[in-house]
């Protein structure tokens, strides 16, 4: 058990020994001091970027002063660069004078997004990050002006997460379009937006988002610290920060929510949740969780109440048959005869005849393949798509029934239970089940039944002491709060969701006092009849 | 330390209580019917009957084979033979979807309770399945006589059972747990459904019974049996049947009623044909200057079904006339068949012994141990109350529009 403690349980005191960037740089042997002769600095630069073909830089004269304009060429914009930045400095006249960087930027390029650096690590800090670092002889700083060219995927619908009725635009890479994306739909001076640098070789933008009169001032603290305690070498997805900041990661169960959506995104926001974005990664998460997010698609707000309760209540029955269906099978076929209809045993009876293998066995044969088949679908190239869902299809669906390898029922029991746990809005979720029904199926070939039910029982106790920041995982179910129940089962009409959730207690609890139930008109249109 | 303890109990949980009682669907036979006949050389002999689950699957392998099959055994207990029956059968045996439990006339005449006490006790056994004394041939014949759409014979009678229940209430709709409770209980005498085989039996083992639209040999409903505790002492029609059953749970029935009170040849006579439907039945025994009297009685809604009179039935009077008529006809066949209980078997199976315990519970009290005897010199009261509701969708019948001279 040790040696699962020391593997999942978070460090809880250490000591935030986190190195700041500064440190960062040193320990990697850069230079601090900037230097007024600017060769020297070309030298240090040079002698830093030595072996990489992207450093460029170009000499000119800016004031009458020997200057250098160094960037990467892989990061930068070379149209703005050479149009807005080289151009401009060449053409001005020799004999303008400034006493600072500042004035030189309002008088040659005032029109650029500008940072001031004053060591050497600022510097390299810049050239990093694509900006064009002008270093002029005789001055003590250097100007980082940022024309970085922000290459990346234009906003598209999201792959994972499509839907039929509702806002078909989806996050991207870039953390800025991400922003903008939330912003547009909030306009609210009080949605803030905090950054972060995380990963000691990536230097990794995260982004902070809450809104500052509904979220709770206890919970931001614990989300900035957990936050600020993540020491990593580099963050390449958002699932890295994920597994950072939950509190318990020895669990199936996703503890924090992700999306591609904007939109749900600022659903969540506006519970009083926060988001967390990271550059690079169209997965924004979204704290705290609870376990019925899962189970809240955002086009259950775009479509009637009716209908969207009714498919939530579906989603809930078919994470069950995920979860429990195959395991069914198993426990009733092999230890509980007396469970079945008489006739539907003798037609289960009729095609089991020819199966050489216990029931148990057969099902791991079909589910086993199936997560294979589940596998080579997601990470094939599309262009074989087609042969490996042929292959699958026809070798696992047919075949192996006409083989006699498996029965005819059984192929049913799996093709269900597949379909059944997609059905789960968010990913991450359905996974779990994958995971957790293999269990229940071996408990239910050795208990049968019971076996089932034990299974459940652990997993209630489980779910029900899980925390996501601190918030009962189950609420509000379980705590029961029968306040919070218009949005969990069923979804009640927007006009009357008048509160916000108080699990997770938001400082402004309400969200519209007045009674919008719309109605006709009082009196009838077009007069008397 | 805690969670090792816990895991090792986990452990014990998984691997002490799980699989004893593992068996694959395709390592037992479903029996679906058991006959009990006399014994050549011993106490039984015990059919069971199973079905042949292959039969029933889409891609047959093998070719055309019976859908389920009979085996034979002698012996001095039901258990006993049950456990030992794979001397000719491949596979273990499971109970739980039993329907049938054939007992011969001759096993019944002399006391089922031995065997019954096994069925109840097993908890392999599910406590609904049918209890029928089969007349005539040998139980196990009638485990043999397969049927067409229902291809294993003890299914077909389960189900026929229940459709004749509930349409025309001619099975008295005995399972294990009401023979007991009937058994068990001084009010009330039980009783079980019958079966008679028509035509051969010798054909009607052979699937070849099926190929023909009109069969061989065919089981069919064959009223009921009474018996005084465990033992047989008689049998009651179908029609006897229905009107013991009025008194019990009926729910819907049919019957014809002539449109005269004159005594007439049946070929003469015109009928009104009405169903039954809704009716709610209660049993009481009443003391009339110190002699019980049994009453039965019963509510219901009626609907013509069809009519062969001469009646205006857009008239209310109409209504008031047949209604009145009905209630007497079936007053008096209740009474008939109550009667008959009373003067040939004199056993209480209708249960106003307990009816009595209920209502008067010292006067039952008093007579408990000789209730039979008391219930057989009772008089009968019958109060049929029962409306005439609809005619179908015609009012007049056209039969008074046809111009006879």
């Amino acid at each position: 058990m040790s040696l699962f403690s020391s593997l999942f349980s978070r460090k809880k005191n250490k000591n935030n020994g986190k190195p700041s960037e500064e440190e960062l740089f040193e320990q990697q042997d850069v230079p601090k001091q900037y230097y007024s002769q600017v060769e020297k600095n070309k030298k240090l630069l040079e002698e830093l970027f030595k072996g990489t073909f992207d450093f460029k830089y170009e000499l000119i004269k800016i004031g009458g002063q020997k200057a250098y304009i160094t960037y990467l060429s892989t990061m930068t914009d070379k149209n703005e660069l050479s149009n807005r930045v080289i151009q401009t400095a060449t053409n001005h006249p020799n004999d303008i004078s400034f006493s600072n960087m500042v004035e030189m930027r309002e008088l040659y390029f005032p029109s650029i997004d500008y940072k001031i650096a004053e060591n050497f690590h600022r510097v390299v800090w810049g050239i990093l990050n694509g900006e064009a670092i002008i270093m002029v002889d005789g001055y003590s700083e250097a100007l980082s002006l940022g024309i970085g060219m922000p290459e990346q995927r234009a906003v598209s619908e999201p792959s994972t997460q499509t839907i039929i009725r509702g806002p078909k635009d989806g996050f991207v890479e870039g953390l800025q379009v991400n922003l903008l994306l939330v912003r547009k739909r909030l306009k609210n001076p009080r949605l803030k937006f905090e950054i972060f640098q995380m990963g000691r070789d990536s230097k990794t933008n995260v982004a902070l988002g809450y809104i500052n009169d509904i979220a709770n001032e206890d919970l931001l603290k614990e989300v900035r610290k957990r936050l600020n305690q993540i020491d990593v070498g580099a963050l390449l997805d958002s699932g890295n920060v994920e597994e950072f900041i939950v509190d318990k990661t020895l669990t199936p169960f996703p503890l924090v929510y992700n999306t591609e959506r904007p939109d749900s995104i600022c659903g969540h926001l506006l519970e009083g949740k926060m988001a967390i974005f990271v550059d690079g990664s169209p997965f924004v998460l979204t704290v705290p969780t609870l376990f019925v997010d899962f189970f809240q698609a955002s086009e259950d707000y775009y479509q009637p109440f009716i209908m969207s309760s009714f498919v939530r209540l579906v989603r809930y029955s078919s994470f069950m048959i995920a979860l429990l269906f195959p395991s069914l099978y198993v426990a009733i076929s092999t230890y509980h005869h007396e469970l079945m209809p008489t006739q539907l045993l003798i037609s289960v009876q009729a095609q089991r005849e020819s199966v050489p293998f216990p029931a148990v066995i057969e099902i791991m044969i079909m589910e086993l393949s199936f997560e294979v088949l589940r596998e080579a679908g997601v990470r094939m190239p599309r262009v074989v798509g087609q042969t490996v869902s042929i292959v699958g299809a026809l070798v696992i669906g047919q075949a192996a029934v006409e083989a006699g390898l498996v029965s005819n029922v059984l192929v049913i029991v799996v093709a269900f239970t597949a379909i059944a746990s997609f059905v789960s809005p968010i990913y991450s979720f359905s996974i779990a089940t994958r995971l957790l029904r293999f269990v229940v199926i071996f408990s239910a070939a050795f208990m049968g039944l019971y076996g089932v039910l034990l299974f459940l029982i652990v997993m209630v106790i489980h779910l029900v002491s899980l925390r996501s920041f601190g918030i009962p995982y189950l609420a509000p179910v379980a705590p029961f709060q029968p306040r919070n129940q218009d949005d969990v089962f069923v979804r009640l009409p927007i006009w009357l969701n008048k509160n916000r959730p108080s699990y997770l207690f938001p400082k402004s609890p309400v969200r519209s006092e007045e009674n919008n139930q719309p109605s006709p008109p009082e009196q009838p249109l077009g007069g008397q009849k | 330390m805690k969670i090792q303890h816990a895991l090792s109990i986990l452990g014990c949980v998984v691997l002490l209580a799980g699989c004893w009682d593992r068996i694959e669907l395709n390592d037992v036979s479903i029996v679906t019917g058991l006959a009990v006949d006399e014994g050549e050389n011993s106490k039984y002999r015990l059919t069971i009957e199973i079905v042949n689950a292959a039969q029933f699957s889409k891609n047959q392998m093998g070719g055309q084979a019976t859908p389920a099959l009979t085996y034979s055994l002698e012996g001095n207990s039901i258990s006993e033979l049950l456990h030992k029956m794979n001397i000719g059968v491949t596979r273990r045996l499971i109970f739980s979807h039993t329907r049938v439990l054939y007992i011969s006339e001759k096993i019944a005449k002399k006391g089922i309770l031995e065997f019954i006490d096994y069925l109840d006790r097993s908890g392999q056994f599910r406590n609904d399945f049918n209890i029928m004394v089969t007349k005539g041939e040998k139980a196990e014949a009638f485990a043999k006589v397969t049927y067409p759409t229902q291809k294993v014979p003890s299914l077909k009678i389960h189900r026929q059972t229940q459709s004749f229940n509930e349409e025309w209430g001619g099975d008295p709709g005995v399972r294990l747990t009401d023979f007991i409770s009937a058994l068990t209980s001084k009010g009330r005498n039980p009783v079980s459904a019958t079966l008679v085989l028509k035509g051969d039996p010798e054909k009607g083992e052979s699937s070849e019974n099926n190929m023909k639209t009109s069969m061989d040999a065919l089981v069919e409903m064959d009223g009921m049996a009474v018996f005084r505790d465990d033992q047989l002492v008689g049998y009651l029609s179908v029609d006897e049947t229905r009107n013991y059953y009025w008194t019990q749970k009926l729910k819907t029935t049919s019957m014809s009623i002539p449109c005269s009170d004159d005594e007439k040849k049946p070929e003469d006579e015109r009928y009104i044909a009405v169903t039954v439907s809704e009716t709610h039945n209660k049993l009481k025994v009443d003391y009339e200057n110190g002699k019980p009297v049994l009453k039965v009685k019963i509510n219901g809604e009626t609907r013509i079904e069809a009519t062969q009179c001469m009646n205006d039935l857009t008239k209310i009077g109409t209504y008031n006339e047949f209604e009145e008529k009905i209630n007497r006809y079936v007053a008096n066949d209740i009474q008939e068949t109550i009667k008959k209980v009373q003067t040939e078997f004199g056993v209480d199976i209708f249960g106003f012994g307990e009816a009595l315990n209920r209502q008067h519970h010292k006067e039952y009290k008093k007579v408990e141990d000789h209730w039979d005897e008391v219930f057989a010199q009772a008089d009968v009261e019958v109060d049929i109350n029962l409306h005439l509701r609809r005619s179908g969708v015609r009012g007049k019948t056209f039969i008074t529009e046809i111009p006879r001279e």
